[in-house]
């Protein structure tokens, strides 16, 4: 069977039936297509991780010639990390979207679900660049029409089109990089790029291919779309976007690194700074910010700094010939592709169903919803944990890889190397810090203390649809934890089938993942402590008197919500500290002397994105002014068009004529 | 195990010591040194108030708390006798734990709903983020040093390093006093003994707690300094000494650790606020100090 036929297939199959099903199984019938689409893919993933080979080959016509599809172990990890999130993500959806959107929008909606899907696997399967951009572009296109799904809104149009346009600066990069080879070697496939890098200077191409790949994945400077994409899009599309597509950028990365063939020292040290600004960067970011879904982007782009740092790692190990660095930088990076994927969809369907009950996205106006929703803030808990990198869930683990690679690294023998690793140790300590003050305030004020403004009156858990997708993850994060003998296993074993490197040189390749086994145990050791002094503590309280009271309030006689703490409030000192990277947009009004009827004073204020603010929109502003002055000429009058034609004709003649072209 | 029991056994007496000599240096009699502990000991028999707006996060974090801290003191080595647990990297699991731990400290203080403690939690999640990054280059300077990644084998090889090592080990201790002091809320960075108005970190967040909640937050801050205090200690301890030496050498630096607290808390002075963040800074540049000196030992510079 060609399964990339079959692929196709069922995306037109779904485009032609889902708009005839009544919208109460709309989704369902996207839940099946995509799993389907899973379990086909996940097959030939582990068929492929097992050692076999998977290739298929799809003719076309002239223009596309021979479409190679090959499944590596590389492509196979992430083909299984997509599928991960994207099941749950489309059987979250229906309960999510429980009363939203007409007929159409929605079948739009359960289409381009399926499609992504199918999309992100075929970029993983895609070894041609022609056909690799057509199936990227797919991934844009349909990401960008379920990002806009609540396209009534204003800001959500906007969010969706500064994705677009972003995704499309992407993809010229892409586009030029890919050219670039196909103008020296003849051709388009990824074997062609190897080609290409053994013939010439890697550092452009490859920073070009980082660049393109770096828009998606969100590094920063290229990271400015997901803060405004993430609060817009529902929440599932959230889920999946940081989770899954987002990686699809770090895939790429992965793809050019497996394809590099000199250079790997500047290009490692240059990615490895690249991931400590973007980990530094976002998490500071995240953890300032009020909206919960645009924290959980900022902590997207923070993950995506780790996850870059640990490419950059393998990259420096790969020039020294040193197999651990290799396997503790590539393999960190692969396990917390993983891991960020898990704990971030969970922590979106969470924020989705806090969404969904209180109506509101700011932390400022939530809090006490531990005791309306248990489950969801416990599932909540299980995902702030993971994703701050805390004992003993699996964030943890992929921290643990990149920050004991890192300590390995500091013992290279150069110089240099060893200076940029210790700060990357550095910036390692710094946003494990950061991420824990961020998901303290994410979740004390969404779940903890008491409700900062009324709650509505209907308002309790999410519907069971919304809630079991939740433990799915949850359930997953935890097998990983404690089973890093399967989940890490697989990674190194993806590492050492894809980097040419003297393996043999390392003692023991699965000593590796025996120590991770190790660190596995001592979580659960950890664990069974906690549960002993908790056992310890019940019994010893058992005799003794308990009372209720009110929270002390230092005297205050009438303690109320309002004189909480909010996120804000908690975040200020760290705001106010690096000042300098996080500009503070304040919209006030005071109410002055000469007011003789004050109105109303107010104040606002919002942290802004520095990279935005300092260099994206003064960019958007120059291209403003450009264009204005290219409006001179264009006008709406239809006979100035005709002369415009004329007079272009003219030229041509005019030249030819002269024979100047 | 041996280093798990004389770390229990130094936490009992450790914050005796402090009180002691703050107690003597101010003129004072002062309560016995193992006053702490019967005051632990009555905290664990007595009923608590719990207030109105907590979920079982509140009662569940003390409980973390202390197991973190607990289980950091498994980690840490004793002289030539291995910690409890003893692995490569093991550093890193001790950090993240107290980490843990202080997660859910932070979210029992905003579990309580109060503008204080709310503000307690702020500020011990700021300070103690800042303070990471020390703690990671000192040991990422001596994994350097001596080419190994866990506590045992770092403590093992420093000693054959020569005698300026030495030298870097005073710094390293100094590192570590202040680091312990920011992690317990003391001097310089914050004031135990006053309350409310000026005490803005550690004793705010745990306003609500009470009974034996507070008795086991009590006696981890107590063996966080006795953890610390050996990590500490080890560097001073040659490997080839028998273990009669060993076990007083290892008491009398706990000893003097207490000493030297005590007479930061009675001479010294609480730092403004908003000059505790350069403060700690302070102290990653002091690390990185040490870090610059390992490479010229190595002849790396």
């Amino acid at each position: 069977m060609n399964f990339p036929v079959v692929f196709i297939v069922t995306a037109f199959l779904v485009l032609l039936a889902v708009p005839f099903i009544p919208d109460k199984w709309k989704g369902y019938a996207a839940l099946a297509a995509s799993l389907w689409i899973a379990v086909i893919s996940s097959a030939m993933s582990v068929t492929a991780l097992a050692g076999g080979e998977v290739e298929f080959t799809l003719v076309t016509s002239y223009i596309w010639g021979n479409i190679p599809f090959v499944i590596d172990p590389l492509s196979a990890w992430f083909i299984l990390v997509v599928n991960l999130i994207v099941v749950p993500g489309v059987w979250y959806s229906p309960g999510y979207l429980r009363g939203y959107g007409q007929s159409a929008n929605l079948s739009l909606h359960y289409v381009m679900l399926v499609w992504m899907h199918l999309s992100m696997i075929m970029v993983c399967m895609v070894q041609s660049g022609l056909a690799f951009l057509f199936v990227w572009e797919i991934m844009s296109l349909s990401s960008f029409l379920l990002v806009i799904f609540d396209n009534q809104q204003r800001s959500v149009l906007k969010a969706g089109l500064n994705y677009l346009v972003q995704m499309h600066i992407s993809v010229i990069c892409l586009t030029v990089a890919f050219f670039i080879v196909y103008r020296s070697e003849d051709g388009f496939e990824f074997s062609r790029i190897g080609e290409y890098f053994a013939g010439h200077n890697n550092i452009p191409l490859f920073l070009l291919f980082f660049a393109g790949f770096g828009f998606k994945a969100g590094i920063v400077p290229f990271h400015t779309w997901l803060p405004h994409a993430h609060p817009a899009a529902p929440s599932h599309v959230s889920g999946i976007m940081s989770g899954v597509i987002v990686k699809m950028g770090i895939y790429g990365i992965f793809r050019m690194t497996t394809l590099l063939q000199s250079d790997m020292l500047p290009i490692g040290n240059m990615v490895m700074v690249a991931g400590m600004v973007t980990g530094i960067y976002g998490i500071l970011h995240a953890s300032v910010q009020k909206d919960v879904k645009r924290l959980l982007a900022y902590c997207t782009v923070e993950n995506v700094g780790l996850i870059v740092m640990g490419i950059g790692l393998g990259l420096v190990g790969q020039h020294a010939g040193n197999a651990f660095l290799t396997l503790a930088g590539y393999g960190s990076a692969l396990f917390h592709v993983l891991n960020h994927a898990l704990a971030k969809a969970l922590l979106f369907f969470g924020a989705g169903a806090v969404y969904r009950t209180v109506h509101t996205r700011n932390l400022d106006r939530m809090g006490g919803l531990a005791k309306i929703m248990p489950r969801s803030a416990g599932l909540f808990l299980a995902g702030s944990l993971a994703i701050a990198g805390l004992p003993p869930l699996n964030g943890f683990l992929s921290e643990f890889v990149l920050f004991f690679g890192f300590i390995k690294g500091v013992m290279l023998a150069d110089t240099t190397e060893s200076i940029i690793i210790i700060l990357g140790v550095t910036a390692i300590a710094l946003i494990g810090g950061l991420s824990v003050l961020a998901f303290t305030k994410t979740f004390g004020a969404m779940f903890l203390g008491t409700p900062r403004t009324p709650l509505p009156a209907d308002c309790g858990e999410p519907a069971a649809g919304m809630r079991r997708p939740q433990y799915v993850l949850a359930a997953v994060m935890l097998l990983a934890a404690l089973v890093p003998f399967v989940s890490f296993g697989v990674v190194s074993g993806v590492v050492s089938g894809t980097f040419d490197i003297a393996w043999n040189l390392l003692p023991d390749v699965s000593g590796f993942t025996g120590l991770l086994q190790k660190v596995s145990f001592v979580m659960v050791m950890f664990t069974a402590v906690v549960l002993a002094v908790v056992a310890l503590r019940n019994m010893a309280t058992r005799r003794l008197p308990e009372r209720e009271g009110d929270t002390w309030g230092c005297g205050s006689r009438q303690p109320c919500a309002r004189m909480q703490y909010t996120g804000s409030s908690f975040t200020k000192p760290v705001g106010k500290l690096f000042g300098s990277l996080l500009p503070v947009r304040k919209n006030y009004r005071r109410v002055s002397r000469e007011d003789v009827f004050p109105r109303q004073a107010r104040y606002a204020y919002a942290y802004d994105d520095w990279v935005e603010a300092r260099l994206i929109r003064p960019a958007a502003r120059l291209v403003n002014r450009l264009s204005a002055i290219s409006l001179r000429i264009q006008d709406g009058r239809l006979q100035w068009y005709i002369m415009y034609g004329l007079l272009f004709i003219l030229a041509i003649i005019l030249l030819t004529w002269l024979k100047i072209m | 195990m041996l280093s798990l029991i004389l770390i229990l056994a130094t936490s009992l007496y450790f914050s005796g010591i402090i009180l002691r000599t703050k107690s003597i240096l101010s003129g004072r009699k002062g309560p016995g040194i193992m006053q702490p502990v019967y005051d632990y000991a009555r905290l664990f028999r007595k009923g608590a108030v719990y207030s109105r707006t907590v979920t079982p996060v509140f009662r569940l974090a003390p409980a973390v708390y202390f197991s973190a801290v607990l289980f950091a003191a498994f980690l840490v080595p004793f002289g030539s006798a291995r910690g409890l647990l003893s692995f490569d990297g093991d550093f890193v699991v001790f950090a993240y734990l107290l980490a843990a731990g202080k997660f859910f400290m932070i979210l029992m203080a905003l579990d309580t709903g109060s503008s204080f403690e709310g503000m307690g939690a702020s500020r011990e999640a700021m300070f103690s983020l800042l303070v990471e990054p020390a703690f990671f280059i000192l040991i990422g300077s001596f994994a350097l040093l001596t080419g190994h990644t866990s506590l045992y084998d770092i403590y093992a090889a420093f000693h054959f390093s020569g005698p300026v090592s030495y030298a870097m080990a005073v710094l390293a201790g100094f590192v570590l006093l202040l680091i312990v002091a920011v992690e317990n809320s003391r001097l310089p960075v914050d004031d135990p003994k006053t309350h409310l108005e000026l005490t803005m970190i550690h004793e705010v967040m745990i306003l609500d707690n009470s009974g034996f909640d507070l008795g086991l937050i009590m006696y981890a801050g107590t063996l966080k300094f006795a953890v610390y205090g050996s990590l500490i200690a080890n560097f001073f301890m040659d490997h080839s000494w028998p273990f009669y030496i060993f076990i007083p050498v290892f008491f009398a630096i706990q000893l003097l650790f207490a000493i030297i607290i005590g007479c930061i808390e009675s001479f010294g002075v609480r730092f403004r606020m908003s000059h505790n963040a350069q403060f700690i800074f302070t102290l990653s540049s002091v690390s990185l100090l040490i870090f610059f000196g390992v490479l010229l030992m190595l002849g790396k510079l």
